[in-house]
């Protein structure tokens, strides 16, 4: 596989480090015996960086 | 002790796509269907979601392990127009939580999961196929315009 940029090139250097314990998971689910009647729009939450 | 937040934030990513799946662009991942992807770490210090698990917990400060995103859709439509046929380019959206390193210009994260994503080049189909298997938003596009700020050439 032809390998692209160096990933910490794209990225530049740290600036800092937190942590992510959301209430519900952003994972999509929907009933496994039939998965391709599952609804294909998850629930939306409004996009937000922490400050 | 790091900051705590509780909604997950979004970031850019480009995948390679191949028969309705996702794949990262430098290690080939593949991005699970309906559950989230971790990030582990490889030995040696150069790692990959997919990397041998045993160094550390990633993302790690002193490392250059974890899911990478970028913060701006202009970089991540960068990398996706170096992804050349027969490979199809994909540009989307990732949610990201857990341990979190910002940086300058993108994230490295613990957990991932697709949010929505834009394919180039295909049809309709594979987007639904797409679609259908993450259970996101999939449409067909086109790349824009490039990036403002140049990232390092391939």
């Amino acid at each position: 596989m032809r390998r692209l940029p160096t990933q910490q090139a794209e990225i530049g250097d740290p600036v800092r480090e937190f942590e992510i314990d959301p209430v519900e998971e952003p994972v999509p689910s929907f009933p496994e015996e039939d998965p391709a009647e599952a609804p294909a729009t998850p629930s939306r939450e409004p996009e937000r960086v922490p400050a | 002790m790091s900051e705590l937040y509780l909604e997950p934030i979004l970031g850019w990513r480009a995948w390679k796509v191949e028969h309705g799946r996702l794949y990262s662009t430098v290690f080939g991942t593949l991005w699970p269907e309906r559950h989230r992807l971790e990030a582990t770490c490889g030995l040696g210090g150069r790692s990959s979601p997919g990397g041998l698990r045993g160094v550390h917990e990633a993302p790690s400060a002193g490392c250059q392990c974890g899911i990478y995103a970028l913060k701006a859709p202009e970089d991540a439509e960068y990398l996706a127009r170096q992804i050349t046929p027969p490979d199809v380019p994909a540009v989307g959206r990732v949610s990201l939580w857990g341990r979190v390193i910002e940086t300058e210009r993108g994230y490295r994260a613990q957990y991932a999961y697709v949010y929505d994503v834009m394919l180039v080049g295909v049809t309709g189909e594979e987007a639904q196929t797409v679609r259908n298997r993450y259970a996101i938003d999939a449409s067909v596009g086109s790349l824009g315009q490039p990036p403002s700020v140049l990232l390092p050439a391939a």
